[in-house]
């Protein structure tokens, strides 16, 4: 296995770490959004094992589904927004991937790419902001 | 390359255009100006933005709401060029309209 490919392997399995289940101790009508969102994420790329990139397109859609999911849990509960946002939970997760997602779909679309390669993923600058 | 310069100054006008556009408009725009990963935009009637085309343009990483100033994250390399886009879209409309540029606030 080259370099490049474990590189993707490891950006792949991190995405599929942050795109993970709601805890079960948050209500389950409140995280139903960020779940359907977050198992979307990972069943694509349990469908696409072997595929070294992800469209540009793909990268959008899973940044507006988390978008949407997070602004309705964002909207509908402040209180339990505020008290599962703390860092390392599974909201703190799904900011994450929001954010890494975001960066990556902007870099492709300000250098007009219509894929990008797994292992292309800036994930130590781009997991952490815009969260 | 000069050719890939105007190529990027042009994606830069078409983006900052879109961006006024869901702002509400250039006649919406009360300032406008940037810091190191940020526009930073204060308009005159808050509900003419279009939230969820802000939101889904590729371009924008994030908003943040301060005050009355929105903030949309679009990342450093991106920060100055739109901004200087934005004031260039901004000042054609300006012959039409006596309002000076908005311009003003500076980086914390």
């Amino acid at each position: 296995m080259t370099s490049d490919t474990l590189v993707a392997a490891s950006n792949r399995a991190l995405l599929a770490q942050l795109a993970r289940e709601p805890d079960r101790h948050a209500p389950t009508a409140w995280t139903a959004p960020a779940a359907a969102a977050a198992t979307r994420i990972r069943a694509h790329l349990l469908d696409h094992t072997r595929d070294g990139e992800v469209s540009f397109e793909t990268l959008l859609a899973w940044r507006q589904g988390l978008d949407n999911a997070l602004d309705q849990l964002a909207s509908r509960d402040p209180a339990l927004w505020t008290r599962w946002r703390q860092p390392g939970t599974w909201l703190d997760c799904h900011l994450r991937l929001r954010s890494l997602i975001a960066h990556v779909a902007a870099k492709a679309f300000w250098e007009e790419l219509s894929s990008l390669s797994y292992d292309s993923f800036e994930t130590e600058r781009f997991l952490w902001g815009a969260r | 390359m000069t050719t890939t310069r105007q190529s990027t100054e042009d994606k830069h006008l078409q983006v900052a255009d879109e961006l006024i556009q869901a702002l509400g408009g250039r006649s919406n725009i009360a300032m406008l100006t940037c810091c190191v990963t940020r526009l930073r935009v204060r308009v005159a009637d808050p509900n003419r933005i279009d939230h969820r085309a802000v939101r889904d343009h590729p371009a924008v990483l994030g908003r943040l709401v301060h005050g009355e100033v929105l903030h949309l994250i679009v990342g450093p390399s991106a920060a100055a060029p739109l901004s200087t886009a934005c004031h260039v879209t901004l000042t054609r409309t300006a012959v039409a309209s006596p309002a000076p540029l908005p311009t003003g606030e500076t980086a914390p």
